[in-house]
């Protein structure tokens, strides 16, 4: 296990290399998207903030254009303007080490000059939707929608007595499996609520026909990522590698719902399909295969990358694509209403352990680097320890790094660096008797 | 600090026995041949617990070192999860624990139950007591959440049903709501001597006295405390700085000795071993179901599982309510929700108020003579 000690001052790339045309596409797309944002916004459309857990097709039934928090963060990580933002925090009396997942939002909500942040800053949100069952995540969300002078509608957590454990078999079809009928109903009461809160705040209508116009373009989004994934899996050495695609992959997700999102998502599976059919790997020299558990390094997606040169060592698996692919359709045939559909979506139960075993061997992966970052977020890390046993058990390695995601600031590349390539050396290319190119 | 006139109190020497020796309490209780349910925080009904025929007693954690805790949680887990989650699994104390019920007073103890769920599935052979988690939820609307807790209460008590093998009765419940009302009317009249700047009783008095009733059966607790409030009004004031304390749970006199050895006292809290206990009683009217929900989900709001807006109401009340002159916040690592509140509390309180936050936090101190120095200032400055 490494852990962050004081970092040293930053001296290394934290910028992937771009090595895929729908990289440059959505990363253009995003910046086009975010300033018509501003335009719009500016002109007094409404805008809906959230967490990515929210259940973003109701806001395109609504034609309520949506930023996600975790976006946001992502975005304020990778141009390094997190420690900025934090200390914000800290000058108006919080702690700047803590919950920097959730917060940046709220910490650029403090800056006296907001047109500074990324690309201009953030517009002012008409409605915050608070979807993270963390308590803390509920406060910061309180204290936002507080700043901003805006409504909020909390969603609450049902509790889940569903006894479904592999919810990826059941998600899609037959969803209903996924909470108990009791649990199910509480949530679309919870959905119709929120509905009603943003008729009465935006003045939008929502639009049964367009929901369902929505979750087809989200379903079609979503399947994209499930055949992405599956090529990925399935192909020696892999195509693509997580920092090739994560950043494509969850431009489109924040846009799920649109037509767009779908578009960008068969894009993305164009353009890998092709390197495979041309036999193309941005890592061809692969010899070991590596999942990366836990949320993304934002601010260092170059840290991928950094471990393919001397060890073939390919990062091809993160939750981000896999989410899509295994957890996000919800098909609506015959009649099933698409609210309801929706409304299983995170709604709890189902075991992650038990996902990343059946990702890991789909994958064909070698070995495991856990990204935990509870030092600073009380829930990070579900029951992380069994799923180490159990995957430790099942034969992959496993690494745990702890570290923060989103404040480069106490990121320490030497160690971490050093400790993933003693685990490469030591533990992952040892089992298939392999050794470091140079 | 416990003073003489204390330690030759009869009714608070007893509630200290209780307090101190906190296994040999349970295992008398077991003897009555009753099962023994450990709650984990403030918000489940032990009304309906002690209706099942069933002993409820508030779960306290064992001391270091927290060898399964080591083995199972990650580091977001503070001293007080370690020591609560080792307290179960390291399986000393089986033979007083026939069953576990986590409240939803704080994110962790949810997850404490997860955790101790999922490991019971995991390793049989660890012969864990059957575990029950409450989710009930006091974040959202009121007339939304309300029927929904109700539920919950109401599922909770087929659960405590089939755990005592017998059912509730509506004479069984009344009688235990009635009980536990006239305990925490009980506990009032003592805490209402914590009041600065009239005290008779130390921060680490009053932490035994609730404490120990937390673990004792309710009747006899209830009569000591009645005896106890009898005497208090001619126990010496304390002299020392009034403060608040928001916090971490204080389990035992750690923290609060070290206030009162620098000269301070605690004489308010909004933790779960603390005042808290004491406020709110059951409406012994209409449907006890709803009346049990309703004080479980609108009794004093703790830090973590209520809205800023909430805290920032009720703190200054409590603060004024109690005679502090300061108010010290002290989070051991990862326990920090307080925090995200603290700064809009502190524009609630008069401008120059005392407030002192220590976070970060260990168990035991990590950094004694900074706290110390620290805590030693701010304490002065108050006497000053
Ligand atoms: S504890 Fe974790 S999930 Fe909760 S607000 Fe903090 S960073 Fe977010």
């Amino acid at each position: 296990m490494a852990e962050e000690k004081k970092a040293p001052a930053k001296e290394y790339d934290t910028k992937s290399r771009k090595r895929l045309e729908i990289q440059r596409v959505t990363s253009h797309y995003q910046k086009e998207w975010f300033m018509q944002l501003k335009s719009r916004v500016e002109a007094g459309e409404p805008l809906a903030w959230g967490t990515a857990t929210v259940p973003e097709e109701f806001l395109c039934a609504m034609d309520i254009p949506f930023v996600c928090n975790q976006w946001w963060t992502a975005i304020c990580a990778a141009k390094q303007m997190g420690p900025k933002f934090y200390d914000f925090l800290r000058t108006n009396g919080y702690r700047n080490d803590m919950c920097s997942y959730c917060s940046t939002a709220y910490a650029c909500a403090l800056d006296p000059e907001p047109e500074n942040g990324p690309w201009g800053g953030l517009p002012k949100p008409t409605v915050l939707l608070s979807f993270d069952p963390c308590p803390i995540a509920k406060k910061i969300d309180e204290l936002c929608a507080e700043k901003w002078g805006i409504p909020m509608f909390s969603m609450p957590t049902t509790p889940n007595r569903s006894t479904n454990k592999k919810e990826w078999e059941v998600s899609a079809d037959k969803w209903e499996e996924l909470i108990d009928p009791e649990g199910l109903e509480l949530r679309i009461q919870d959905h119709m609520r929120m509905i009603e809160f943003l008729e009465k705040h935006t003045g939008k209508k929502f639009s049964m026909e367009k929901l369902k116009e929505a979750l087809n373009y989200s379903n079609e989004q979503n399947r994209w990522y499930g055949k992405l994934r599956d090529l990925i899996a399935s192909t020696y050495p892999a195509p693509v590698t997580v920092p090739d695609t994560i950043g494509a992959v969850m431009q489109a997700q924040w846009h799920r719902g649109t037509k767009w999102g779908a578009e960008t998502a068969k894009a993305i599976y164009d353009e890998v399909k092709a390197m495979v059919d041309e036999g193309k790997s941005t890592v061809p020299n692969e010899q070991v295969r590596m999942m990366w558990l836990g949320r993304g390094l934002w601010f260092n997606m170059a840290f991928y990358q950094a471990f393919e040169e001397k060890y073939g060592a390919s990062f091809i698996w993160s939750q981000y694509l896999a989410f899509g692919a295994d957890k996000y359709v919800r098909n609506f045939d015959g009649g099933r209403d698409p609210i309801a559909a929706l409304s299983t979506r995170f709604c709890g139960g189902g075991d992650t352990g038990l996902w990343y075993l059946k990702e890991a061997k789909l994958h064909g992966i070698d070995g495991v680097v856990y990204l935990i970052s509870n030092e600073n977020c009380m829930n990070n890390g579900q029951f992380a320890e069994g799923i180490i046993e159990d995957l430790e058990k099942a034969g992959y390695p496993v690494l745990v790094l702890k570290a923060d995601p989103a404040d480069s600031k106490k990121w320490n590349q030497e160690t971490m660096n050093a400790a993933v390539s003693e685990f490469l050396e030591t533990r992952v290319l040892p089992r298939k008797g392999l050794k470091p190119y140079f | 600090m416990e003073r003489d006139i204390a330690l030759n109190s009869p009714a608070y020497v007893a509630l200290r026995n209780a307090y101190v020796n906190r296994e040999h309490t349970l295992q008398a209780l077991k003897l009555k041949g009753k099962k023994i349910i450990w709650v984990f925080g403030a918000t489940a009904p032990e009304e309906i617990i002690a209706a099942a025929g069933m002993i409820p007693v508030r779960a306290w954690g064992c001391a270091a070192p927290w060898t399964q805790s080591d083995k199972y949680l990650e580091a977001s887990f503070g001293p007080v999860w370690r020591a609560l989650f080792d307290a179960v699994l390291n399986g000393e104390r089986r033979g007083i624990m026939d069953g576990l019920v986590f409240s939803s007073s704080a994110a962790m103890i949810s997850k404490l139950g997860l955790y101790i769920g999922k490991i019971a599935g995991r390793e049989p052979e660890k012969d864990l007591p059957p575990v029950y988690s409450l989710p009930y939820d006091c974040f959202h609307e009121e007339e939304v959440m309300f029927p929904r807790n109700c539920n919950e209460t109401k599922r909770f008590a087929k659960k405590m049903e089939e755990w005592a093998g017998q059912p509730i009765t509506e004479k069984n419940l009344a009688a235990a709501v009635k009980l536990y009302n006239g305990y925490r009317a009980a506990l009032r009249e003592v805490i209402k001597y914590r009041t600065a700047p009239d005290c008779r009783l130390t921060g680490c008095e009053a932490l035994t006295v609730i404490g120990a009733t937390l673990l004792m059966d309710k009747e006899i607790a209830t009569m000591l405390l009645k005896d106890l409030a009898k005497e208090l009004k001619t126990w010496p004031v304390v002299d020392a700085a009034p403060v608040f304390y928001s916090g971490s749970q204080q389990e035992n006199h750690l923290v609060y000795g070290l206030i009162e050895e620098l000269g301070g006292n605690v004489v308010g809290e909004d933790h779960d071993w603390g005042d808290r206990v004491a406020d709110l009683d059951i409406k012994a009217e209409g449907d006890l179901y709803e009346a049990i929900t309703y004080r479980y989900t609108h009794m004093m709001p703790n830090a973590e599982k209520s809205r800023v807006d909430v805290r920032v109401e009720l703190v200054p009340r409590l603060i004024e309510g109690c005679g502090a002159k300061g108010w010290v916040i002290y989070m051991n690592y990862n326990d920090e929700s307080f925090i995200w509140d603290y700064p809009s509390i502190k524009k609630a309180l008069p401008e120059d108020f005392p407030i002192y936050v220590a976070a970060k936090q260990r168990v035991p101190f990590k950094d004694e003579e900074k706290l110390r120095e620290e805590l030693g200032s701010f304490i002065g400055g108050i006497r000053r």
